[in-house]
């Protein structure tokens, strides 16, 4: 775990930097998009801190089946938490975006309906955790149901959608993708959204880990 | 002109908010380290009285 004080402001300057730099920065002027197009700062990033969530619950959990150790356990399960309350924040600001542009909060889209799948199968984890009462036996089947579930999250955001003979996502069935658009000045907004994102996921990991050590030692 | 005033105010507001949780990260941050603290000088004074 990183010490220190001068990473987390880090990442709170990003952020707000880019929130505050987000609404100000002039934009392209691009058809149907037009000026929503600075949500691209404030819900992509939020999709790259739940991937960074899901990725390292990922190797949380296959270090927890290579050595179990139970404090493994408690990282792969508070970045799953972690990672699905990104996952909503994705899906709110995606959906409010898809209002804007689209005409519906949601459309029969590969990219959307993928998103949704994979959130479900994050939120069966959840489930399934609170189902079993053993902690070894918990920790145990929970780590390779999260393996699973990050299979599918790829296979459900990174490969169908591509393949999808249509889709009105940028990047995704045949589209070209918004970020290939970006210009400069919107890329120097957009790298530190995301950064900052995930650098501010690691300090909320890193509270609700210490947090849940503290309640286990008490108990 | 008013374009530009009316995403000023959107920027201060979600900065503002934005702000607000991360002071509350760190106050939060602060609490569990003082925890922490505590607790391992009460695992240190166990240690020494046995």
């Amino acid at each position: 775990m990183i010490k220190g004080l001068w990473w987390k402001l880090t990442g709170l300057g990003l952020i707000l930097f880019s929130i505050i730099a987000g609404q100000l920065v002039g934009v392209p002027d691009l058809p149907v998009i037009r000026e929503t197009i600075r949500n691209l700062f404030y819900h992509v990033p939020m999709w790259f801190t739940m991937f960074a969530m899901f990725g390292t619950s990922l190797v949380y959990s296959i270090k927890y089946l290579s050595g179990n150790k139970l404090k493994n356990d408690i990282m792969a399960s508070e970045s799953v938490y972690n990672g699905i309350f990104f996952g909503i924040l994705g899906l709110i600001t995606g959906m409010v975006w898809a209002k804007s542009t689209w005409g519906d909060f949601w459309t029969n889209d590969p990219q959307l309906n993928g998103a949704a799948v994979s959130m479900m199968a994050y939120l069966a984890y959840a489930i399934l955790r609170s189902s079993i009462d053993e902690k070894a036996m918990r920790a145990r089947i929970s780590a390779v149901y999260n393996i699973f579930a990050f299979m599918l999250l790829v296979i459900f955001l990174g490969v169908l959608p591509r393949l999808a003979d249509s889709s009105l996502h940028p990047g995704k069935g045949g589209n070209s993708s918004t970020m290939e658009g970006l210009d400069l000045t919107m890329r120097l907004v957009f790298y530190p959204a995301a950064i900052g994102w995930i650098i501010i996921s690691y300090w909320i990991l890193q509270i609700r880990t210490r947090k849940r050590r503290l309640l286990q030692s008490v108990n | 002109m008013e374009n530009e005033n009316k995403y000023l105010i959107v920027a201060l507001v979600m900065g503002i908010i934005f702000a607000g949780l991360g002071i509350y990260l760190y106050l939060l941050d602060r609490k569990i380290s003082r925890i922490e603290q505590k607790q391992d000088e009460m695992k240190n004074a166990n240690k020494n009285l046995k």
